[in-house]
């Protein structure tokens, strides 16, 4: 069996056709419409460890990240995706513009990999240095806000650098922009090595991920606004939208909601090359492939934009996932049962026949996906490090707050920066080692970093009824809250997490 | 004010008042890791010291 894996970086369900359009613009995604039509459709389907790094983590080693660290490169003690599939005769690909995989904080993602595509450019990725200010006055000031920065300040990250990624793209040529090279190479990559025995190919788009910048046709889909106007960016910061460094006016939010949409439109069609290359080479009938997203971006929903501080809202937490397999018993169908983003790592293993490591917590989805049970897990957990904890059985979210007086116990071979993802490093002079983790005999530092609430109280949602999430049930004396803080509780324990975790939720310890 | 928790102390952070709005990340990672900043009213302001921001900013820690 080959496994061909796509992650299209803040890809929001609710921008995609096959998951109930919620938007106001009629998005249109036909080729994943087309695939979702003979895939399975996962309608309950929850990011873990939030946000970029911590979710490849996630899907490339099998490992819950945010319960024990942030953003952070592979461990000595992981097994990567790749690293497996090899260990079993399997030729293995990354294709991906995904430049955080090369900053600090990330390594051992991609070097596993028989071979790797990166994309140079994309946001903030370290490549261009010329010109020292780039031409495009209107594009600068889209990207970075002159008035407040200085273009070429040689700070450690400066946005003026994607205005310099882009200065030699022909603005007029989509060719040129991220999510066309991407799919384009796996399109290509998918015929050229049809005649190896098997293969993992795994594309990983950041697209569409900010900046909302690209041509026509798409940036004037859907909005009548000239998509150059330097007094519209299409790069807002996260926050709230009504106040502070991040405020829009509505003018505002409605082009950069419309950019977005016109991204979704973008990648969707190259994603259609790569159907079309599955398609021509036959790939199908010994071929699963999984399409799914990290996380959403908010865009006003609840006033905030971004990936900011927010409580983790559906919008941000529950993420597409199709899968077809050639054996799939819900193929053009829709599954309703709960799964989560770690859960991928056993499922393209098993898909592979590679063995799956003992120690990992994710739990293949493959016999649901072949129809050889009816359930798979009661539980999910998501969030970020040293935040609020999440909760879900499938119908309720439940949201419980941490202390921000008790800091966040830290556990990882390497000193990363507790917040500050991938900023240089610092030494953590206080850390401690020691045989500190349930699944690994290996010594690890240990060391703390401050505790972050995004909201002061428990949140309780009931999605069935209430699936924008506009309604907190919480505090109502309701039995659910109970009964979801004592899921939590058992899936805390379930996982032995540290004592610090209990300390700083403020939950009893089993 | 906004602050990012990454670039005040952890101690000063505890001694702000309620009206002082602390985010995990500002987005200004350059500006972060070279020196002390906020934002009062939506507007970055930087210098060489935290107590001295707040204090230009009309915020007082209680400490």
């Amino acid at each position: 069996m080959n496994v061909l894996f796509v992650s299209v970086d803040s890809l929001s369900r609710r921008f995609l056709g096959c998951y109930d359009l919620d938007v106001e613009f009629d998005v249109e995604t036909d080729n994943l419409d087309r695939f979702a039509e003979r895939a399975a459709v996962f309608d309950t389907h929850y990011a873990g460890s939030l946000a970029c790094m911590p979710a490849r983590r996630e899907w490339l080693t099998g490992m819950k990240d945010f319960l024990w660290r942030p953003w952070g490169p592979v461990e000595a003690y992981d097994v990567t995706l790749p690293q497996a599939a090899r260990e079993s005769d399997v030729l293995t690909q990354l294709v991906t513009d995904h430049y955080h995989y090369f900053q600090h904080g990330s390594n051992g993602y991609y070097e596993d990999f028989h071979g790797f595509e990166f994309v140079r450019g994309h946001e903030c990725d370290a490549w261009r240095t010329a010109p020292r200010i780039p031409d495009d006055e209107a594009l600068l000031r889209q990207a970075t806000d002159p008035d407040r920065w200085t273009p070429d300040g040689l700070q450690y990250i400066n946005r003026a650098q994607y205005a310099r990624n882009v200065a030699d793209f022909d603005q007029d040529d989509e060719t040129e922009f991220f999510a066309p090279k991407v799919f384009d190479f796996a399109s290509n990559w998918l015929r050229e090595n049809a005649d190896w025995d098997e293969w993992f190919c795994y594309v990983d788009s950041f697209d569409v991920h900010e900046p909302f910048h690209y041509p026509e046709p798409y940036a004037s889909m859907y909005t009548d606004e000239d998509p150059c106007d330097p007094a519209l960016t299409f790069w807002p910061h996260y926050g709230r939208i009504d106040e502070g460094v991040a405020e829009l006016s509505e003018r505002e939010l409605d082009f950069v909601r419309a950019q977005f949409a016109g991204k979704v439109t973008m990648v969707d069609r190259w994603f259609g090359r790569v159907l079309d290359a599955l398609d021509d080479t036959g790939a199908w009938d010994d071929t699963m492939v999984v399409v799914t997203a990290d996380h959403g971006h908010y865009l006003g929903e609840h006033g905030w934009i971004g990936k900011p501080a927010a409580p983790l809202y559906d919008v941000l937490a529950r993420t597409p996932l199709l899968v077809w397999h050639p054996d799939g018993a819900h193929n053009g169908d829709r599954v309703d049962e709960l799964t989560t983003a770690v859960d991928l790592y056993a499922t393209i293993l098993e898909a592979l026949d590679a063995p799956v490591p003992d120690n990992v917590h994710s739990r293949s989805i493959l016999p649901l996906v072949r129809g050889e049970c009816d359930h798979h897990r009661d539980w999910a957990l998501y969030g970020y490090w040293g935040s609020s904890m999440n909760v879900t059985d499938g119908r309720y979210t439940y949201f419980h707050p941490c202390d921000e007086s008790v800091d966040t116990a830290l556990y990882s071979t390497a000193m990363m920066n507790a917040h500050g993802d991938f900023k240089p490093k610092e030494p953590k002079g206080d850390a401690e080692a020691g045989e500190f983790l349930p699944y690994t005999d290996c010594p690890v530092w240990r060391f703390e970093g401050p505790s972050y609430a995004r909201h002061d109280d428990p949140m309780l949602f009931d999605t069935d009824t209430d699936p924008r999430q506009e309604t907190n049930l919480a505090g109502e004396e309701r039995s659910e809250e109970d009964a979801m803080r004592e899921l939590l509780v058992d899936a805390l324990h379930e996982l032995s997490v540290s004592e610090n975790q209990y300390d700083r939720l403020g939950l009893p310890k089993p | 004010m906004e602050y990012c928790v990454d670039n005040l102390p952890n101690d000063l952070r505890a001694a702000l008042p309620a009206e002082c709005v602390g985010w995990p990340c500002l987005q200004r990672c350059g500006l972060c890791y070279d020196e002390p900043f906020l934002a009062v009213d939506g507007e970055l302001v930087t210098g060489d010291d935290h107590e001295e921001l707040l204090a230009d900013a009309g915020v007082s820690p209680d400490r």
